[in-house]
């Protein structure tokens, strides 16, 4: 399970992107669904890299376009998940 | 009606059961074994009465009790959810031995496979408890029911509606060509909500639910196809799976990723079928005083069905492992094998309904049954043009980085409508 903190969590989110997105920076607040980077396909895999990078369970109320639209919603997103279940406070 | 015979006896015309098809996959002896057990069961329960089923164009009840009673049903719920809990891997091979044998029983495992799974990852507490003991059971059969008159591969087209009321929501529309349609259960709907569109379950005697048998498809015949009409069905609120709008595109992917993953494997059987009927005729039936597998230009026929159906199959078990070590490339590998197993299991039937001559034309010959199940496998869960358009973009995306700009809507994949 990688590291809790929230930078490392950041960095390991817009590392899985730019895997997926041939090395392109994408921006933290770059919307991933509007600017034509990703189908909606893309969200199946991003939801299992969540799970199992973070040791989350995504649920059905979890399924909001704010929660994966961007490097920063999902660094918040993760956040509030492992906060909600008692994970170590972030730094 | 047709009942199969007691076990261990055989009252159809099919040929005798293969040897599970085991080289090269390097599977653990669990799969081993399971991959024996579904071997003969589809032996026993299925093969002999395919043709049959596919003429009288039913499924009988017995074999979907015995689908029930063996677990395979349950194959996607967990054990301690009430399923037989399978990996992936094993899951596939149970979808390779049943499309092996019929794929009118292997939709029924993939349709229901989807709703099971739909229900398992993203329904509410309430609908896993009502829905998912009796859909792991197979006591309640499931059935997909996306795609409209007006609304296929394209889910913008979507016109079935969805209203919330006091106690939950109504829904209002016709869904085509439903896989089991005739006898589901529970129906997994999409409908267009206020808020966008979203996925309910919907028992099939609400009322205003009425299903019309469709007859003389062109595959997949035995599958039981039938249009579905929804003619204001009140569900309540816990009929909702997932969330409405975005949130469909995960509910959506998920089955039709299930779906994907199990069609791919039913091929990858079909394709297994073809190479062995096209090699017993080839072996046996002589032409200019030799057998037809001593002609160099049936031998190429047999070699591009065996090598396509090997390759195949071999992308079945990339992705296979893939999702059962949760890997997120799981996503693209099915798409892939799907496409593949699908291209390779209609030209294989094609080269074998070539092999077996006007003999593989005729009424009573498991291989034109084949061909016509074959030409199903690239139409259902992602036509063979849409997973081109999807594996380009996606090859493009990764190797070549993100091409700005909106995405075409050919290219969105099948749910995309929620952006």
């Amino acid at each position: 399970m990688t590291d809790t903190s929230q930078p490392q969590a950041r960095e390991s989110i817009r590392e899985f992107l730019g895997r997926h997105l041939s090395g392109y920076d994408i921006g933290d607040d770059e919307n991933l669904f509007e600017t034509g980077y990703v189908n909606s396909l893309f969200l199946l895999q991003l939801v299992v890299f969540v799970e199992e990078t973070f040791g989350l369970e995504v649920e059905d109320g979890d399924l909001r376009r704010e929660n994966f639209c961007s490097v920063s919603a999902l660094t918040g997103f993760v956040a509030g998940k492992q906060a909600a279940a008692g994970a170590p406070p972030q730094p | 009606m047709t009942a199969p015979g007691p076990p261990g006896t055989r009252n159809g015309s099919g040929p005798a059961a293969p040897a599970p098809w085991t080289e090269g996959l390097e599977l653990t002896g669990e799969q081993r074994a399971a991959q024996a057990g579904f071997a003969d069961f589809a032996a026993r329960v299925v093969a002999p009465y395919a043709d049959r089923w596919d003429r009288e164009e039913r499924l009988p009840g017995e074999v979907v009790r015995a689908l029930a009673d063996s677990g395979h049903l349950g194959a996607v719920v967990p054990a301690d959810q009430g399923g037989s809990g399978l990996d992936a891997v094993t899951f596939g091979l149970l979808n390779e031995a049943l499309g092996h044998a019929c794929s009118s029983v292997r939709s029924l495992l993939t349709v229901h496979s989807m709703v099971a799974r739909a229900v398992l990852r993203w329904g509410s507490r309430a609908l896993r408890d009502r829905w998912l003991p009796a859909l792991a059971r197979g006591t309640a059969v499931g059935a997909f029911a996306l795609t409209e008159p007006e609304a296929g591969s394209d889910v913008a087209g979507l016109r079935a509606t969805a209203e919330e009321t006091s106690g939950g929501y109504r829904l209002t529309g016709g869904k085509r060509w439903i896989t089991c349609g005739q006898f589901a259960d529970v129906f997994l709907v999409f409908a267009r909500c206020p808020g966008g569109p979203a996925a309910f379950l919907v028992e099939r005697d609400t009322p205003g639910c009425t299903v019309e048998p469709v007859t003389g498809m062109l595959g997949t015949r035995a599958a039981m196809t039938g249009h579905v009409d929804l003619d204001g069905c009140e569900v309540p609120a816990e009929a909702l799976v997932g969330r409405v709008g975005f949130g469909l595109n995960a509910v959506a992917a998920d089955a039709l990723e299930t779906g994907r993953y199990s069609v791919a494997w039913g091929s990858a059987g079909l394709g297994r079928a073809c190479v062995e009927a096209a090699a017993r005729h080839a072996a046996t039936r002589r032409q200019f005083d030799r057998p037809l597998a001593q002609h160099q230009l049936v031998q190429r026929l047999l070699t591009e069905m065996a090598v396509g159906t090997g390759a195949a199959r071999l992308m079945c078990l990339r992705a296979g492992r893939l999702l059962g070590s949760r890997d997120p490339q799981a996503v693209e590998a099915v798409w892939a094998a799907k496409y593949a197993a699908a291209r390779s299991a209609f030209r294989a039937a094609a080269d074998a309904v070539q092999v077996h001559g006007a003999h593989g034309c005729g009424p009573d010959s498991p291989v034109q049954r084949l061909l016509r199940d074959a030409k199903v496998m690239e139409i259902i869960e992602g036509t063979t043009e849409i997973q081109q358009t999807v594996i380009a973009q996606s090859v493009v995306r990764e190797l070549a980085g993100p091409a700005k700009g909106p995405v075409p809507s050919e290219n969105r994949g099948a749910h995309d409508d929620a952006r």
